[in-house]
């Protein structure tokens, strides 16, 4: 029912419906992109320019799928048509790398930050304090060993044992939450 | 609890920041039994799901909400326009049933001649133009710009021999289009500056805000669009290569001539000896290898050329001097030769 409400609202030009619908996808909808195209700003024009597309057109908006199905759909198809823009760019500069288009990726690959967010930080949460800290400035703020090093005052081998601690928890206390992540975000 | 040694390397391993032989350790270990693969894909799976959240978090929704809403905002204006322009269009239009009416009884019927009116900006000297359609053109040093008397209803087209910077005034259906040779430039309403000077076999183009597409052959719907830029790139095409190279510039620096400021950015002495020669319409030489080694970076805007040449002097070991100026045949005098001496 709520899934309806949210298609007829966008359709109707609800305010308050689109702006739900943003916020609830918007980063999701950026951080998939970012597995197809890797500059951030590109990836937020691309998912910038569909919400108003969405907006200006929604007297024609016929969504026969899922809200979520439509939306990522949509982004994965304006990045390839980015990607393919570019390489007739590269006729005339570079070559560019581009990625295949058959690429497996189902609809189970699509998250949005709050089904995620939720289970992974509570799960961060239950590790021992000093290993939580540690695990967060890593992973969450993207900080580097070295910098962890330097702003807690202790070794690096102390940094890299309470990581790999953490993650022996996580993988234990996460599987049964998580689903399968075929995105190959980090492995060639 | 101990953990096994292994398992202590897999962050690293999932960074990608281990050498050949630990990575090697890892993935023997991963295949030698089914129980090792299982606490394999469970921790790629958790380091992927965390790295995935860490990646969502970046993005600042609040603020592209807003960035979006302001685009909603502009393209409501847009529409009033259009409408505006329909009301217009119907007062027009028995104005111009009269107009016809009389127009086909004149008794000789005209062919349309595009008539051209040239603009020029001799040596060491700028100006800026207003265009029938209220475009706003600035011409650098040597500069022609030609563009017929009356646009036509379809296009805006003017050719371009030297240097400007344009400041489109929007139109969707009556694209403005700048012929600088063999490549062309298609805009509806935008900030950018166009350089072709003859003898450098260099075309540039420098967009600062709006969307402009590159194109060759005649314009038409068909037209083969090279490319299109986004603001803060520039577009090198290079005629004896017959390439384009894109880059991202410090777009202030391609422009600044136009407020009479003269700004280098780690420019080659090649480079700042060429615009110079073209902002003072002087002729400057380089004697000595090294120096076409140094870059420079400075701004001047109200300094002379002979003030500009001493802060060069402080800043590189060099040494100039001024030739005497000839006088020719015609009792005009020759440009004024400087030398550049490394020292």
């Amino acid at each position: 029912m709520e899934e309806e409400f949210l298609k007829q609202g966008l359709h109707s030009k609800n305010k308050i419906v689109f702006d739900f619908v943003f916020q609830y996808y918007y980063s999701g909808l950026c951080a998939y992109a970012e597995t197809i195209i890797k500059e951030e700003v590109v990836v937020e024009d691309i998912v910038q320019d569909l919400f108003v597309t969405l907006w200006i057109k929604s007297e024609q908006l016929i969504i026969t799928s899922s809200l979520k199905n439509y939306l990522f759909s949509s982004v994965k198809n304006r990045c390839f048509d980015y990607l393919k823009h570019q390489k007739v760019k590269s006729k005339f500069f570079q070559i560019l790398k581009f990625p295949d288009e058959s690429n497996e990726d189902s609809p189970e690959n699509w998250f949005v930050q709050s089904e995620l967010q939720e289970i992974i930080e509570k799960s961060i949460q239950n590790l021992p304090p000093r290993c939580c800290e540690i695990f967060k400035l890593s992973r969450l703020e993207g900080l580097k060993n070295q910098d962890i090093v330097k702003q807690l005052g202790i070794s690096k081998r102390t940094v890299e044992l309470q990581i790999s601690n953490a993650l022996k928890f996580l993988r234990k206390d996460l599987n049964p939450h998580l689903p399968m992540f075929v995105l190959s975000l980090l492995l060639k | 609890m101990k953990i096994r040694p292994i398992e202590e390397l897999l962050p690293s391993y999932f960074n990608g920041v281990l050498n050949n032989d630990e990575r090697e350790k890892v993935e023997t270990w991963k295949e030698a039994i089914k129980e090792n693969r299982q606490i394999f894909s469970d921790s790629l799976k958790a380091w992927e799901g965390i790295e995935y959240l860490r990646r969502m978090k970046k993005y600042n929704t609040e603020k592209a909400l807003k960035k979006v809403n302001l685009r909603i905002e502009k393209s409501k204006s847009l529409k009033l326009f259009t409408i505006l322009q329909k009301v217009a269009a119907i007062l027009i239009l028995p104005l111009l049933v009269a107009t016809l009416y009389f127009a086909t009884k004149s008794p000789t019927p005209k062919i349309a001649v595009t008539e051209w009116h040239t603009i020029k900006t001799p040596a060491g000297l700028r100006s800026e133009y207003i265009l029938p359609d209220g475009t706003k053109v600035y011409l650098n040093s040597k500069t022609s710009l030609s563009y017929p008397i009356a646009f036509n209803s379809y296009t805006r087209n003017v050719k371009l021999n030297g240097e400007a910077y344009f400041e489109v005034v929007e139109n969707k259906k009556q694209p403005f289009i700048v012929n600088t040779g063999k490549i062309k430039v298609e805009v509806t309403g935008t900030e950018f500056k166009a350089s072709n000077y003859p003898g450098e076999d260099l075309t540039e183009i420098v967009l600062v805000s709006g969307k402009i597409n590159l194109f060759q052959g005649d314009y038409s719907k068909e037209k083969e669009i090279l490319s299109s830029m986004i603001p803060g790139e520039k577009a090198a095409f290079n005629e004896k290569e017959n390439k384009i190279y894109f880059s991202k510039v410090d777009v202030e620096k391609y422009i600044s001539w136009k407020d009479g400021i003269l700004m280098f950015r780690d420019d080659s002495m090649q480079d700042v000896v060429r615009r110079l020669n073209r902002w003072f319409n002087v002729d400057i030489k380089l004697t000595g290898n090294k120096l076409k080694d140094y870059v420079y970076t400075a701004t001047f805007q109200d300094e002379s050329l002979i003030q500009i040449l001493d802060l060069l002097k402080m800043s590189a070991p060099i040494d100039y001097s001024i030739k005497c100026r000839k006088r020719k045949s015609d009792n005009t005098f020759s440009k004024m030769k400087i030398e550049i001496i490394q020292k």
